[in-house]
C-alpha cells in the first residue's frame, strides 16, 4: 500500500496532506526541512497506529503542535511523515484535591485558562510569554519557563506523569499514574518521566500529561519596576527570590519596552533612561498577607537599590501598549509580527554568581552582531537558578542578516556555556555545543537511552 | 404613582423628597468633599453615578447638565466605577428611597461611601425638581389633568428651585461650549520610535486620557504662546512643547524649558487618572 494510503486509513484522508510551509519551517534562522507527508491523528490509538505504521517502514516522525520552540525543534529534519498533534486537544481529568490536570498535546494554554477559570477557578495553571494558541504540553516537556516558575521551577518539575508512544508501538505510562489511577506525582518511583522532558521527542510521542496545579490566591498585586544597571537587576531578583514571598519577578532589558512601544530597527537607549524592567507579581491568600508582602517587596527594592516602581495593572489600563504584558498568556505581537518574521532566541539556565557576567557578554556579543542587546531573565525554583535568554527579531528574507543571526545565536551559546548556563529548547546547533563540552559519561549514558528507545533514530532525527 | 396619570416619572412630593432629604442631611460633608480638590470620588465617577441615577429617573435636564459635564471632563480609561457603586446608585433610583449602603462598605473606604450616598440623594431631588418642571408643562399644555391643587404644589417646587436650576443650567451651558470650542488633541510630534526614550513613549499615550479635560485642553493646546516644559520621572526626562495646536515630545530637557516638574513615574501616571490636585502634591515644581 502507498504510504499516503496507509496513513490515510489509520486517520482518514482529510488527515493527510502533502507538508507545506507550515510545517516545514518556523520563526527562527533555522533553514526549512523536508517530510513527505502531515498527518493529524485524533486519538493516542490513532498515534499508536502511525508510529507502528512508521517503525514497520523505517520511516522518521517528526511531532509538531503549535510549532513556537523558537528553536527549530519541531522542523522535520530527516523527511518521513509530520505528526501534527493539534486534533488531540482534550482535557482529560481534573483532580480538584490532588490539584492536577490531564491534558493531551494540542491543549493551548487559552484553552486551559478558559477551562480552569469555569470548573476550577480556585487553581490555576502557570502561563509564558506565549501566544494563547501554543501547546501546554510542549512547554512543559521542553522544561520551559513560567509565570509561577520562581516559586515551583522549570515547567518539567510540573509534570507529574505522562501516557507515551514508544517508537515500536508501546504504550507506556509514567509517574503514579502509571501504578494507581491518579496521577498525583512522580514520586515516590523510578522517575522515568524525565526521560521525556527536554528530550524534544526523541524518546516517544506523549498521547497525554499530567500537570500540577497551584491554589489561586485570593489577593494579588503586581509591579513594574525599574532598574538602572545588571548589578542592581540580579541583586534584586536575588533578594526577591531568597524572601520566597513572591511569585515571579521577570525581566526584560530596554530593547523590549522600545519594541512594545513600536520600534523595530536603530533602537538607541537614551543615558537617562532604564536599563531593565522588572514585572513583579505579588499574592496573597488574605489582604493582610498581600499587604505584609508588598511591604516586604518594597523594603527589598529599595534596598537593593530599585528607585522606581508602580502598580503595573493601573499602567496596562493607561497605557495600551503595556497591557500586552499585563495578563498571561499573551500575543506578544511586537516579537512575533517584526517585518521579515524572524525571530530567535538563545535560551539557559544557570547558576546566579555568573549572572551578571553571563548577561554583559552576552548582550556585548549582540551588538557586536548588530542587534539590540535584548535579554529575558528571571530567578527560577526559589532562585535556585536564573535564566539568561538572548532575544533577536531579524528580517527571514534578508541572507545576510539571516547568516548574521546564525552567527551570534551559535555564539551566545558557547557564551553561556562558559558562564555555566545551559541552553533549554535547545536548537540542533546549541545542542552540539551542549554536547561538546558534556562529561563523556553524560554523553554515553543519553546514547544509551537512544539505543534503548530507538535504535534507528527516527523520533524526531536530527535533534540531540 | 397615580395610575390616572398618563404622566411617567415620578415627580417632587413631600413623601418622595423627605427620605432623600433626610439622606442629604446625614450626607452633607460627603456631598461636599466630592466636590472639592483631593475628593474621595473622583469626578469622572461622580458623574457616572449622576448619570445612573438619572438615567432611571429619566430626567431631561439634569441628563443634559451632567452629560456636558461628563464632557467636559472628557473619558479617562483609568476611571472604571465599579458595578456595585452603579448598581447601588441604580437600586435607590429605582426604590425611589436612599438603600442599605451596605454593598459599598465592601467596596470602598467609609468616606467614598459617603460621598455615594450623598450624591445620590442629591441628584435624586435634582431629578425630582426637573421631573416636576416637565409635569407642570404636561399640566399646563393639557397632555395630563390640570389637577389645580397639584399643580399649585408642582408651580411651588419648581419656583423653590429656580435660584439653583438656573445657575446649573447656565454652568451645563458653559461646560458644554467649552467641550465644543476646546481644540482636540493633536497626534503627538516625536523623535523615531526608536529613539525616543520611554518617557516620552508613555507621554503619547497618556496625552489623550491627559488632557481629556476639556478646559486643560484649551489652555496647553489651545495657548497662543508654545510652553515648553520639562519633565523628569525618576532619572528619564523629556521636554513637551504644547500650544497653537500640536503637541511635541523630545527626550531630554531642553535648554529652553520655561520650567522642571519632577517625581517619580507614578504620580505622573495618577495624573492621567484625572487626581490632577491630590497627585500634584507628589511632583516639584524647580526652573530649569
Amino acid at each position: 500500500m502507498e504510504l499516503k494510503d496507509a496513513l490515510a486509513a489509520v486517520v482518514g484522508p482529510t488527515h493527510v496532506d502533502p507538508a507545506g510551509d507550515r510545517h516545514l519551517q518556523d520563526v527562527t534562522e533555522n533553514p526549512p526541512g523536508h517530510a513527505d507527508f502531515v498527518v493529524r491523528p485524533e486519538t493516542a490509538e490513532e498515534v499508536r497506529a502511525l508510529v507502528v505504521l512508521a517503525h514497520e517502514r523505517g520511516i522518521p516522525i517528526t511531532p509538531v503542535v503549535a510549532g513556537y520552540n523558537v528553536a527549530g525543534i519541531a522542523i522535520p529534519r530527516q523527511g518521513g511523515v509530520v505528526l501534527d498533534l493539534t486534533r488531540m486537544n482534550a482535557i482529560v481529568e481534573l483532580d480538584r484535591e490532588a490539584m492536577y490536570v490531564v491534558v493531551e498535546p494540542g491543549v493551548t494554554f487559552g484553552q486551559l485558562k478558559a477551562f480552569l477559570d469555569a470548573e476550577a477557578p480556585e487553581l490555576v495553571y502557570t502561563y509564558p510569554f506565549a501566544p494563547p494558541f501554543t501547546s501546554v504540553m510542549m512547554n512543559a516537556l521542553l522544561d520551559g519557563l513560567n509565570n509561577l516558575s520562581l516559586p515551583h521551577g522549570a515547567m518539567g518539575k510540573w509534570v507529574n506523569g505522562l501516557e507515551a508512544v514508544l517508537a515500536d508501538g508501546d504504550v507506556v505510562r509514567t509517574g503514579s499514574g502509571g501504578v494507581v489511577d491518579r496521577w498525583f506525582s512522580r514520586a515516590p518511583l523510578p522517575d522515568l518521566s524525565g526521560l521525556f522532558v527536554s528530550t524534544q521527542g526523541t524518546i516517544g510521542i506523549v498521547t497525554r500529561i499530567a500537570l500540577q496545579l497551584q491554589p489561586k490566591p485570593a489577593y494579588r498585586r503586581r509591579w513594574l519596576a525599574f532598574a538602572e544597571d545588571l548589578g542592581a537587576a540580579y541583586s534584586v531578583m536575588r533578594a526577591l527570590a531568597r524572601a520566597g514571598s513572591f511569585d515571579d519577578c521577570g525581566l526584560m532589558t530596554w530593547p523590549a519596552a522600545k519594541q512594545l512601544f513600536g520600534a523595530t530597527r536603530d533602537l538607541q537607549k537614551s543615558d537617562d533612561e532604564p536599563f531593565a524592567y522588572l514585572m513583579i507579581d505579588i499574592t496573597g491568600a488574605s489582604q493582610g498577607e498581600l499587604d505584609a508582602r508588598v511591604d516586604l517587596g518594597n523594603h527589598l527594592l529599595t534596598e537593593n537599590g530599585i528607585e522606581q516602581s508602580f502598580d503595573a495593572d493601573e499602567v496596562a489600563r493607561l497605557v495600551p501598549a503595556l497591557a500586552k504584558m499585563a495578563e498571561l498568556p499573551t500575543t506578544l505581537d511586537f516579537l512575533l509580527d517584526y517585518p521579515g518574521g524572524g525571530l530567535t532566541w538563545v535560551g539557559s539556565y544557570g547558576p546566579g554568581d555568573r549572572w551578571v557576567e553571563g548577561a554583559r557578554r552576552g548582550m556585548d556579543l549582540l551588538v557586536e552582531h548588530g542587534f539590540p542587546p535584548f535579554l529575558v531573565s528571571r530567578p527560577m525554583d526559589g532562585g535556585h537558578f536564573y535564566v539568561l535568554r538572548f532575544v533577536a527579531n531579524f528580517d527571514k528574507g534578508d541572507t545576510d542578516e539571516v547568516e548574521r543571526v546564525r552567527t551570534v545565536m551559535g555564539k551566545l551559546a558557547d557564551v553561556v556555556l562558559d558562564h555555566e548556563y545551559v541552553p533549554y529548547k535547545a536548537s540542533a546547533d546549541a545542542a552540539g555545543r551542549i554536547l561538546d563540552r558534556a562529561d563523556p559519561g553524560f554523553v554515553r549514558m543519553l546514547e544509551r537511552v537512544r539505543d534503548a528507545f530507538d535504535p534507528d533514530r527516527r523520533m524526531n532525527p536530527g535533534r540531540w | 404613582m397615580d395610575r390616572r396619570d398618563p404622566f411617567p416619572r415620578r415627580t417632587a412630593t413631600p413623601a418622595r423628597l423627605l427620605p432623600w432629604i433626610a439622606e442629604l442631611a446625614k450626607t452633607l460633608p460627603g456631598l461636599v468633599r466630592s466636590y472639592l480638590p483631593g475628593q474621595a470620588l473622583d469626578p469622572r465617577t461622580r458623574e457616572r453615578v449622576i448619570l445612573a441615577v438619572t438615567e432611571v429617573n429619566g430626567c431631561r435636564y439634569c441628563a443634559w447638565i451632567h452629560g456636558s459635564w461628563q464632557d467636559f471632563l472628557g473619558e479617562n480609561s483609568l476611571v472604571d466605577a465599579d458595578e456595585a457603586l452603579l448598581g447601588y446608585a441604580r437600586a435607590c433610583a429605582e426604590a425611589g428611597r436612599p438603600l442599605d449602603p451596605a454593598p459599598l462598605t465592601e467596596v470602598l473606604p467609609p468616606e467614598a461611601v459617603a460621598s455615594v450616598r450623598a450624591t445620590v440623594a442629591q441628584i435624586e431631588v435634582s431629578n425630582l425638581v426637573g421631573n416636576t418642571v416637565d409635569g407642570l408643562i404636561a399640566r399646563i399644555t393639557r397632555k395630563r389633568p390640570l389637577d389645580p391643587p397639584n399643580a399649585v404644589a408642582e408651580a411651588a417646587v419648581v419656583a423653590a428651585a429656580i435660584p439653583l436650576a438656573i445657575p446649573m443650567l447656565g454652568a451645563g451651558v458653559a461646560l458644554r461650549a467649552a467641550s465644543r470650542l476646546a481644540p482636540p488633541v493633536p497626534a503627538p510630534q516625536m523623535p523615531p520610535a526608536g529613539e525616543a526614550n520611554l518617557l516620552v513613549h508613555l507621554l503619547a499615550q497618556l496625552a489623550p486620557t491627559l488632557l481629556a479635560n476639556a478646559l486643560l485642553r484649551s489652555a496647553v493646546i489651545g495657548s497662543p504662546v508654545v510652553l515648553v516644559v520639562g519633565l523628569k520621572a525618576g532619572r528619564t526626562t523629556a521636554t513637551v512643547r504644547a500650544g497653537r495646536g500640536r503637541l511635541a515630545l523630545e527626550n531630554g530637557i531642553s535648554p529652553d524649558v520655561v520650567m522642571v516638574v519632577e517625581g517619580d513615574v507614578e504620580p505622573l501616571l495618577r495624573l492621567a487618572s484625572g487626581q490632577v490636585l491630590q497627585e500634584a502634591r507628589n511632583l516639584r515644581i524647580r526652573r530649569p
